[in-house]
This record gives C-alpha cells, sequence and structure tokens, in this order.
C-alpha cells in the first residue's frame, strides 16, 4: 500500500514540476505577441541613420530600400539600378490623378551609404511626379534588432 | 475485465509534452520574427525649389564625414555644439539648407540635421538630397 502511494504520487509530480515552466513560457509568448510587430524583412541588412526625429513613421506608401552596396528593393522586389525609374513610374501610373498628388515615399537608406547616391533616386522619384518623400530613421542610442 | 481496461485508460492524464512543445515553437516564432524597433521619419524638403516663399537662407556645406562644415566662406565643426548654437541664434528666422560635398554619408547628414534642431532651428532643409 505504501509503495503504491509513492509511485502515483511521483508519477503526479511529473507533471505539476511542468506547470510553472509552461505558465512561463505562455507568459514569454504572449509578451512577443502583444508587444512586437511582425513587419515583413528588407531583404537586405540595412542600418538606418539614427537620429532624434520624434515624427511617427506613417503607413501606406511605397517603400524604397537601398543598402550600402546600392542593392533596391522597392516594396520587398529588388530591382536593377536601371529598372529603378521605370518601376516607379509603373507604381505612379497606377493611382488615380487625385491619389498621386498624395502619394508618398519612404525611403530606408544605410547610414554609411553617400549622399551623392541617394540624390539620384531621389531626383527619380521627384521626376516621376511624387512629392512626398521620408527617410526612415531609427531612434539614436537604439540597437536595430 | 474489459470494464477495468476502460476505466484505466479514463484516468490516463493527458500528457503535457506536446502541449509544451507547440508553444515552444510558437514562442520561437514570435520571439524570432518580431521587431521592437521604432521608427521614425524625416521629411524631405527643398527650401531651394519652393518657390511661394522666399526666406532667408543660410546654405550649410558639409565638407567632410568628420564634421567640417563652411557656411559663406566660414569654417565651423559639428564637433563644436557652442560654435553652432551661437550661429543658429545668430540667424533666428532663417531657413536652413543642408548641402554636401562628394562622399558625404547620410548619417553624417542626419546628424547635422539633429543638431541644428537640438540648437534652436526650427526650419531645416536637406537640399544636399533634392539638388
Amino acid at each position: 500500500m505504501i509503495l503504491k502511494n509513492t509511485h502515483v504520487k511521483r508519477s503526479n509530480s511529473d507533471d505539476d514540476n511542468l506547470i510553472p515552466l509552461i505558465n512561463i513560457v505562455f507568459l514569454m509568448l504572449i509578451f512577443f505577441m502583444v508587444a512586437g510587430q511582425i513587419q515583413p524583412s528588407d531583404g537586405v541588412k540595412v542600418e538606418s541613420p539614427r537620429s532624434i526625429s520624434e515624427t511617427k513613421l506613417t503607413p501606406e506608401r511605397l517603400k524604397v530600400v537601398i543598402s550600402v552596396d546600392n542593392q533596391l528593393f522597392i516594396d520587398g522586389v529588388q530591382v536593377s539600378e536601371d529598372d529603378f525609374s521605370s518601376r516607379v513610374l509603373a507604381y505612379v501610373q497606377t493611382l488615380s490623378p487625385e491619389q498621386t498628388d498624395n502619394a508618398a515615399v519612404i525611403i530606408k537608406a544605410d547610414g554609411n551609404l553617400s549622399v551623392d547616391r541617394l540624390q539620384d533616386y531621389v531626383k527619380t522619384i521627384k521626376t516621376s511626379g511624387i512629392a512626398h518623400i521620408s527617410l526612415m530613421t531609427q531612434p539614436a542610442g537604439q540597437a536595430s534588432l | 475485465m474489459l470494464l477495468e481496461i476502460v476505466s484505466q485508460r479514463r484516468r490516463k492524464m493527458i500528457s503535457l509534452t506536446p502541449l509544451i512543445d507547440v508553444v515552444f515553437i510558437l514562442l520561437l516564432f514570435f520571439m524570432l520574427s518580431s521587431n521592437f524597433t521604432r521608427w521614425h521619419q524625416i521629411n524631405v524638403q527643398s527650401a531651394l525649389s519652393s518657390e511661394n516663399q522666399t526666406p532667408e537662407l543660410r546654405i550649410i556645406n558639409i565638407e567632410s564625414n568628420q564634421g567640417e562644415l563652411s557656411f559663406n566662406g566660414r569654417r565651423l565643426s559639428m564637433n563644436d555644439a557652442n560654435g553652432i548654437e551661437k550661429f543658429v541664434s545668430e540667424n533666428q528666422q532663417a531657413t536652413f539648407v543642408i548641402t554636401v560635398v562628394e562622399g558625404i554619408k547620410l548619417q553624417v547628414m542626419v546628424n547635422l540635421l539633429d543638431q541644428l534642431k537640438q540648437s534652436g532651428a526650427t526650419r531645416v532643409s536637406l537640399a544636399g538630397l533634392v539638388q
């Protein structure tokens, strides 16, 4: 009888020990689900310039990613340098005239990219008729994940 | 005999291990895919191209990645915070226009923009981007 009892106790305590573990794992799961944002990846590593700018990022716009070795991505799709202007023009042509006035581009460029390289792309975007151009920045002193 | 077997099966607990496996996989997914960076933006406008207003322009040229600046032949340095502050307070109403020479990194330009804003400048333009 005593032997039987201890056996039952041991098999119970196996699962009992797991419950605090599951509690913590569930808490971590909930934390990452709620606090983290899931974003599509850029396709290339880009270290945006750090800035004290407090302007919140406005969503719903064309995103251009330019890496330090001049790789270009428009909305996640890699394009060659020669195709860049035609892709931007193709985007503008899909918009209605009203939308074109409010069309905006966010540029996520690497902080180590030289400004004269970036100028060419900004010029291309401007000439295609998009007036609102913004640079994506990350808060100063915060490591990017 | 049959009855006994059924009652034994009922008493069996569902094992927690598969549940934990699934939860761990979910946890890994969310840990790896979530992003905590709070993104901000800088709007790029050129004071040089807007024709409807003709504000006083102070064109600052960035000469080197080490932060050497020039304004109308006057030498300034980005590392000299007091000098920049004095320069900004001398030109309270002006619009500051940042231009660059070849090879300047974007980060240096953004740093100068931040520094001018911190020194009290309200209108700063990244004309170097839109030239």
